[in-house]
């Protein structure tokens, strides 16, 4: 995918709009384990029922909406939010129906973003989520309904398994040959997230002859299952088109990463409006170094392998004090791999930085970008020439009343 | 979705336009004074170019108007208020590069104070907005 066209973008005159679809509602279905561990429960369906792929809105445009909120996402949130504020209370809402928001862009006289990569050239998707909660008042001269928005995470952490999964040969749940096994049963076969939302994966594919899963919630069992892969640093989240995505730092697998050696967007200095770290001045952040020692593999088991991977920090080390692991798979070279560069993710040294973009822009959560600055804009005298940056976390700025719309985009840095 | 409603750098960006004629469905409905707004400005880029967003807006001033002009006005006004499509208002500007070009917007009138039933305190002030240049798109 080649980068997106910046040219328009850094047009200085510039406006939209963000327009607004109701769709079906979600039907989100689980299909829980038996109590024998067999996939059929005593009640459930199994598969359950499918949640029909709609691809037309039910009300397209709507325009009743006063005021959006913050709308923002983030990696760690797990996907998107906003609220959406109508006044009175118009209709009979179905629960859960499904909100689109999109933005139209118009750069110098001309609408939409031309060449803007993997997204429609007449509007950006903001977010695609479903509703979550209502919420009514009945203020003097200001009644108003409150809807929470939230991406389809929001279901996979409601909805959860009352017993685990056990992979193993012979077993109800045949043993898995792969991480991606175990993910794609219980994200295709127990619920009904697909076709709606796509799945991804990008996290390692380690080799399993068994594995075992505790119950609880879709969205924890995904995360203990993509932490077991990815030495701790698992991503769960569904993105800007509500696609579940499951990944890891480009720095720990970028040869799986879909965009590490295909950046989307190069963010230099025509296009950014402010750079920081987040305190409020224009400061490009250096973390403290984690100072990990050295990260030793311990296998603790001889036929399934697993591995505990103990991380001893020198002397007075700062900075975040994880705890890693067991990790489990077959094969010890991957895990040898996925170690060393831990010892290196753990050892980033800019993370947080804040960059403030006029409009929105083609950007995802896990999208690598490159950025630039130039030594004489920071009180650091950084310089960064085409510097590979992951995107942890959108938020986007709407004020209604001043019509300025930005976007702030948080970065993690890439180092491989 | 009108996202071509926008013509940026093609208008002047300030000043009073003494002189211009508003037409609406062909009946002269021309202010006292015709004043164009620009967008506001959002920021600086790091090479020091400002950024802009928002529409451009004209405000036609209407003073010394009567309730009668007014209630004419108005009618001519109200039916065309929230509404994205159509022919609804030409401006003729006077400027010398601009002459005799006209211009489609969507218009939004303010309500007026009224001290009796004959005299309005400040006059009227109509917003026009989501310009285009006739032909465009």
């Amino acid at each position: 995918m080649p980068l997106t066209d910046t040219t328009n973008l850094k047009r200085s005159s510039q406006d939209w709009a963000i327009t607004f679809d109701l769709y079906a509602p979600r039907a989100f279905r689980l299909s829980d384990v038996g109590p024998l561990g067999t996939d059929a429960g005593d009640i459930h369906s199994y598969p359950p029922a499918a949640d029909p792929l709609v691809s037309a809105p039910q009300i397209a445009g709507y325009d009743g909406v006063i005021d959006f909120g913050s709308i923002g996402g983030s990696i760690a949130q797990g996907g998107f939010s906003a609220t959406l504020t109508i006044p009175e209370y118009p209709a009979d809402w179905a629960a859960f129906f499904g909100v689109d928001l999109r933005l139209a862009t118009v750069h110098g006289g001309i609408p939409g973003i031309i060449g803007a990569s993997g997204v429609d050239p007449d509007t950006i998707r903001l977010f695609r989520g479903y509703q979550q909660a209502a919420t009514a008042y009945n203020s003097y001269t200001y009644k108003r309904s409150e809807f929470q928005v939230e991406s389809s995470m929001a279901h996979l952490r409601r909805a959860g398994f009352s017993r685990g999964f056990d992979f193993y040969a012979g077993g109800d749940h045949a043993a898995p040959t792969t991480a991606w096994d175990v993910i794609s049963h219980i994200v295709y076969q127990h619920t009904n997230l697909t076709p709606r939302s796509l799945l991804g994966l990008y996290i390692p594919n380690h080799q399993f002859n068994s594995y075992s899963i505790g119950g609880g919630s879709v969205a924890s069992i995904l995360q203990t299952v993509a932490d077991n892969c990815s030495a701790g640093e698992g991503w769960v989240f569904c993105d800007r088109e509500d696609n579940l995505q499951i990944m890891c730092s480009p720095n720990l697998a970028p040869a799986l990463h879909p965009t590490v050696n295909d950046p989307i967007i190069h963010l230099d200095e025509e296009l950014v409006l402010h750079l920081d770290g987040g305190g409020g001045g224009v400061v490009i952040p250096e973390v403290a170094y984690t100072q990990v020692g050295s990260v030793q593999l311990t296998a603790t088991m001889s036929d399934q392998t697993s591995y505990a991977t103990p991380v001893y920090y020198t002397g007075n080390g700062e900075g975040d004090r994880v705890v890693r692991g067991p990790y489990q798979t077959d094969d010890w070279q991957a895990l040898n791999a996925l170690a060393e560069r831990l010892l290196a993710h753990l050892n980033r040294r800019y993370r947080g930085i804040q960059v403030t973009l006029p409009l929105n822009v083609a950007v995802n959560l896990g999208d690598c970008v490159l950025l630039s600055v130039d030594g004489s804009n920071n009180n650091r005298g950084i310089t960064w020439a085409e510097k590979k940056f992951c995107c942890v976390a959108i938020a986007y700025n709407v004020d209604m009343e001043s019509h300025v719309f930005t976007s702030v985009l948080t970065l993690d840095e890439v180092i491989f | 979705m009108s996202a071509s409603s926008y013509v940026g750098t093609l208008l002047p960006q300030h000043g009073v336009l003494a002189g211009a004629k508003l037409f609406i469905d062909g009946a002269d409905v021309s202010p006292d004074a015709l004043t164009p707004i620009p967008p506001k400005r959002i920021g600086y880029n790091g090479k020091g170019r400002p950024f802009y967003q928002g529409r451009m807006r004209y405000v036609a001033r209407y003073t010394d108007m009567t309730l009668d002009e007014f209630q004419r006005l108005a009618v001519i006004f109200y039916p065309k208020l929230g509404s994205f499509e159509g022919t609804l208002v030409d401006v003729i500007l006077p400027d010398i590069y601009q002459a005799g070009r006209f211009v489609q917007g969507t218009a939004y009138m303010e309500w007026p104070t009224v001290t009796d039933i004959t005299t309005l305190i400040n006059g009227v002030s109509v917003e026009l907005t989501s310009f285009r240049l006739v032909g465009e798109v």
